[in-house]
């Protein structure tokens, strides 16, 4: 296997690399107190360009957990970016008082940058609608251990499937394990872009493009939901009527008769999944969540090796 | 520096070149393109930049003549970038030299600006640097913010 240097994006990684880092995620999780002094002496410098909760509290959180220390801001007004200084020096420096960078930023391509240029590693905790790479491993982690495998399986992508970039990352991703269908359900203004299409296609792995929820679950192992990302659309649209018919309930999930489903979310959730769903064993999203923190481990062990 | 515009207009009725070059074969409506690229404003030589001219191969074309001019891999490069079926005609003591087609390279570095304004690539100063996925379309992918993008723009 190809050592693993940074985390930048999911189209980097191979196959027997993404299984790596989710088998070490499993043991990190099995055996927890194996890793309670792993990252002793090791500060993680944690640099959030632009906010975000679940994802640095999870790689707070993993840190912590590993027996390390962290540094960082989450309000690029609290640096001295607000001064003139460019990224690249930031970086060097930062990277310099540090063993790993962790980094979210709305500028595209900012953490591949980084990566060329500081001399520790980088993981990648966002750039703007570019890559989540780290999400996607904990999606890919939450299915298997929830289904035991991620070869095979019918996977059904729904809600905003044209903007959402983790929809994006896990189609890539789960194509390398050879579904045995994927169903995109959307509303065509938000339906998945023909470039994944293509990819599909030229794999040969089935799938089918549908309007309705309803009658179309039933066969599915897996319903990854997401928000639509009104922040990233530039023409105004009216969502009062695509939101009745863009929601996952109770009922919907009950008159599809198809106990095995499980329905995922990377959150926040605003309205696609009511709350009606969170008592049902259909809800693998909360769960979903608290695999940020095995996974996060996992890699900041594999890319500091002080796991093997 | 002349410039014919015209349906009918024979290339031969152009000037003709002693030492220099031709790029053949423009899309229609390129040739200027090119010539702003190629610094040929300014080049202070004997140059014909036409446009429309019938061609066998593709109904119309433009065509850029340049006296004592030599292309660097770059300027091929941009040309291959902004019309991927041109041809480069060498000419010396007013004959054909050597003939050869541009070709859209593998990897395009630092001569072209994503189109997307939240890459680090124009918001930092750093070469851009791009992937050409598909040569008959010349589309290309962005090293940094990996957008996919058929509109080119030269730095």
């Amino acid at each position: 296997m190809k050592e693993i240097k940074h985390i930048i994006s999911i189209h980097d990684l191979e196959k027997e690399q993404i299984n790596y880092i989710l088998e070490k995620a499993k043991d990190i999780e099995d055996y927890p107190n194996k890793y309670i002094d792993a990252l002793k002496g090791k500060v993680i410098a944690s640099l959030f360009f632009e906010p975000s909760t679940r994802t640095k509290m999870s790689f707070e959180t993993a840190v912590k957990k590993l027996g390390g220390n962290t540094i960082g801001f989450e309000d690029i007004q609290n640096t001295s970016a607000k001064k003139g200084e460019t990224f690249s020096d930031a970086i060097k420096v930062i990277a310099g008082y540090s063993d790993l960078v962790v980094m979210r930023t709305k500028i595209e391509g900012a953490s591949r940058l980084a990566s060329e240029i500081a001399n520790k590693p980088i993981i990648n905790g966002g750039d703007g609608t570019n890559q989540h790479p780290t999400q996607t491993l904990l999606d890919l982690y939450t299915i298997k251990k929830e289904k035991g495998k991620l070869e095979g399986l019918s996977i059904g992508f729904f809600g905003d499937l044209k903007y959402g970039r983790t929809v994006h990352s896990l189609v890539e991703a789960i194509s390398l394990y050879s579904p045995k269908k994927i169903k995109f359900i959307a509303a065509p203004q938000f339906q998945i872009g023909k470039e994944y299409l293509e990819m599909l296609d030229s794999k040969g792995i089935k799938y089918e493009i549908l309007e309705d929820a309803k009658g179309n679950l039933k066969d599915l192992d897996i319903l990854y939901v997401t928000r639509t990302q009104l922040e990233r659309i530039v023409e105004p649209i009216d969502m009062d009527p695509l939101k009745k018919k863009y929601t996952i309930t109770k009922a919907l999930l009950d008159g599809e008769n198809n106990p095995g489903l499980l329905v995922m979310h990377p959150l926040p959730r605003v309205y696609e999944i009511t709350t009606d769903v969170d008592d049902t064993p259909h809800n693998i999203y909360f769960k979903q969540a608290d695999n940020g923190v095995p996974v996060r481990e996992a890699i900041i062990c594999i890319l500091l090796k002080v796991i093997k | 520096m002349y410039s014919f515009k015209g349906d009918k207009m024979s290339e031969r009725k152009v000037g003709t070149i002693n030492n220099g070059v031709v790029v053949d074969h423009i899309t229609p409506g390129k040739g200027t393109e090119i010539s702003k690229i190629l610094g040929l404003d300014s080049l202070g030589e004997f140059v014909v930049i036409a446009s429309n001219l019938e061609s066998k191969k593709s109904g119309k074309k433009d065509l850029i003549k340049i006296e004592g001019k030599e292309l660097s891999q770059e300027e091929l490069n941009k040309i291959a970038l902004i019309s991927k079926d041109s041809t480069i005609n060498i000419i010396r003591n007013s004959s054909v030299f050597k003939k050869y087609p541009v070709v859209v390279p593998d990897i395009v570095e630092n001569i072209l600006m994503c189109n997307n304004p939240y890459c680090i690539s124009n918001n930092e100063k750093i070469s851009s640097k791009f992937y050409c996925l598909d040569k008959s379309k010349v589309t290309l992918k962005c090293h940094y913010c990996e957008k996919k993008q058929n509109e080119i723009k030269i730095k």
